[in-house]
């Protein structure tokens, strides 16, 4: 019973982490229709610029600012450079952003080595709290309160806020927001940054846990695809679902058979695919 | 300038021009490319072999993209299944039948094709890319754990050259190299009549407009399912080659490296025309050459800002504006 605990346990906190990673996802390709394959690469990267920020100032909260910051820095300039002349072309997208896989793979191998880097829970989050016989760690916990607030905060601001309604506005009809007078280029920039930042936050986040190497975009991806092809693109109920659903069968996975643990995961999504291909909380189009 | 009956003269010697032209094009190609092992070093040669190789593969897979509209992230599973199947039979069985081993990989990559488009095609456009992208890395995952059957992370290695069946023709680095020519040669003429054919008409169609199609009374989910087929078949054929090039087959070749090295042959290449990819796959090749003499550590960064600046400036490929060229040579203008 103690283990099945510890693994759901666990199996949360690991989902919170994914939670983070995918909406990033889901937001970007909700809002604005872009699919970033580079998300994997935003996470990596917040991972390397929290570790260099931590091991230059030693400061954990400086540090997730500058993941964060840094992270939304990159999107900007991506989405300015690049994703803006390619709207509504998927494919052109999907290259675009694999390429961009392969150029940030190649120089984080460039300027940080290929050896992998695992964070380390800030100090005042090293202990852990007792529940009943076991113990968890206060920094998992810290990772599910982070994003149970980023969940609550990403809810609030798509359903009850203004500026939530105008993003919804511009999924059902642009063309019509735009003529209403809004600055769409504006809010899809900002939602870009947003999606971006929050990728970086989770990667420097999950450093402690899931660690950070040069070939992580891949595998990242893969897990935030799947997590969101469950829950359903651009909906942040059904990408927490998707990612308690895919954490916790993740985590039971690798400690039950852990020569093959990722395809449970994969089993879970063709599955998916089979029975309600728009995901559980998915619109349909 | 279409259709000027009144003057039939020109355009009949426009036409004979453009006959003897084009000929005279295709037969110094094909003499450059026989002569060619008696001037070049054998790693040129090998590098030859390589872009015919990826000729093959790149081609199979613009049959999905340019030609059905299918964008298909995992292409390379079934080079890599082809590939897997000559290691496992070469090194494990000790078959060194040519055409038994690329019966076999054929086979099992076409098989494994007509498995894997039944749950690809159950979605479309975003989440057929999503699906066939963790296709090609399940894959990936099952070569490197697999490791009884597939070596794990080392893979197969020591995959020699077959032999033909018949005792007066060995195969060395040269005649392996006119095999690989001739079967490429088939390859595209198969491909070329594939298209071509009132079956390609319709892919297209669906490309286009995929409710007309429907409407037309045409089964549109059964022309998807050939043309994947039919991609991963001859993806299969690019595969027993690689394996026999590379004499050795790694999980890195079922993996998102080798179906985006395709997918930048096709863009590269020009995915609007039936040979442009072939081109595409001899334009990346030798950049991965030029790459691995100057910076080998940065050829992932070098293959990516390719992949950009494709995407970003190249839309249609050098194949497209070849054609166009062409055209501008032959007819005096560009036809659409």
């Amino acid at each position: 019973v103690d283990t099945i605990l510890t693994n759901i346990l666990n199996g949360i906190s690991y989902a919170f982490i994914l939670f983070l990673l995918a909406s990033g996802l889901s937001i970007i390709f909700g809002v604005m229709g872009i699919l970033n394959l580079a998300h994997g690469s935003l996470y990596m990267l917040g991972a390397y610029f929290g570790l260099t920020a931590v091991s230059i100032w030693s400061n954990f909260l400086l540090a997730i600012l500058i993941a964060t910051v840094g992270v939304g820095l990159v999107g900007f300039f991506l989405e300015r450079t690049f994703l803006k002349g390619l709207y509504k072309k998927i494919n052109e997208q999907a290259l675009l952003t694999l390429g961009i896989v392969y150029i940030a793979t190649n120089a984080v191998l460039w300027i940080w080595g290929s050896h992998p880097k695992i964070g380390k829970p800030p100090e005042f989050l090293t202990g852990s709290i007792r529940i009943g016989e076991l113990l968890f760690p206060h920094y998992r916990l810290g990772i599910i309160l982070v994003g149970l607030a980023v969940f609550f905060i990403l809810w609030w601001l798509q359903d009850k806020t203004r500026i939530g309604a105008t993003i919804r506005a511009g999924m059902e009809d642009k063309e019509m927001t735009i003529g209403l007078g809004v600055n769409y280029g504006v809010i899809s920039s900002g939602v870009f940054i947003l999606g971006a930042a929050m990728g970086g936050l989770a990667g420097f986040l999950g450093s402690p846990v899931i660690g950070a190497y040069p070939d992580i975009s891949m595998p990242i991806l893969l897990l935030a695809m799947i997590v969101v092809v469950v829950g359903g693109l651009g909906s942040a109920q059904g990408t927490l679902l998707g990612s308690l659903i895919i954490g916790i069968v993740d985590t039971f996975g690798t400690f039950l058979i852990p020569d093959f643990s990722m395809f449970t995961v994969y089993v879970i999504f063709i599955m998916m695919l089979l029975v309600k291909p728009t995901g559980l909380f998915g619109r349909k189009k | 300038m279409k259709g000027n009956s009144d003057v039939p003269d020109k355009s009949t010697r426009v036409k004979w021009w453009r006959t003897l032209i084009y000929y005279s094009i295709i037969t110094a190609l094909g003499i450059i490319v026989l002569i060619l092992p008696t001037f070049v070093s054998t790693y040129v040669q090998s590098m030859i072999v390589k872009t015919f190789v990826f000729a093959i593969f790149a081609v199979s897979l613009n049959i999905l993209w340019g030609y059905t509209g299918l964008f298909s992230l995992g292409h390379a599973v079934y080079l890599g299944i082809a590939g897997y199947t000559v290691g496992i039979l070469t090194t494990r069985f000790g078959i060194g039948d040519f055409w038994l081993i690329a019966l076999a990989g054929i086979s099992f990559a076409t098989i494994v094709a007509a498995i894997l488009a039944v749950l690809a095609l159950r979605v479309a456009d975003t989440y057929f890319l999503l699906v066939t992208l963790a296709m090609g890395e399940l894959f990936y995952s099952l070569a490197l754990r697999l490791r009884d059957i597939t070596g794990g992370s080392n893979g197969m290695a020591g995959i020699h050259y077959p032999n033909l069946g018949t005792s007066f023709l060995t195969i060395n680095d040269t005649s392996f190299y006119y095999l690989v020519f001739i079967i490429l040669l088939i390859c595209l003429y198969l491909i070329y009549r594939f298209i071509k054919s009132p079956f390609g008409q319709v892919l297209q169609g669906i490309r286009e407009n995929e409710s007309r199609m429907t409407a037309l009374g045409y089964n549109v989910w059964f022309h998807k399912y050939i043309a994947f087929i039919v991609g991963g078949l001859f993806a299969g054929v690019a595969g027993v080659l690689f394996a026999y090039y590379n004499h050795q087959m790694t999980p890195v070749e079922f993996g998102i490296m080798t179906s985006t090295m395709g997918m930048l042959m096709v863009i590269i290449g020009s995915c609007t025309t039936i040979f442009g990819p072939a081109l595409g796959a001899g334009i990346v090749v030798l950049l991965e050459h030029l790459s691995s003499i100057y910076a080998p550590e940065r050829w992932p960064l070098i293959l990516g800002s390719v992949f950009v600046f494709a995407v970003i400036f190249l839309p249609g490929g050098f194949g497209s504006h070849l054609l166009k060229y062409w055209q501008k040579v032959t007819y005096g203008s560009i036809e659409g």
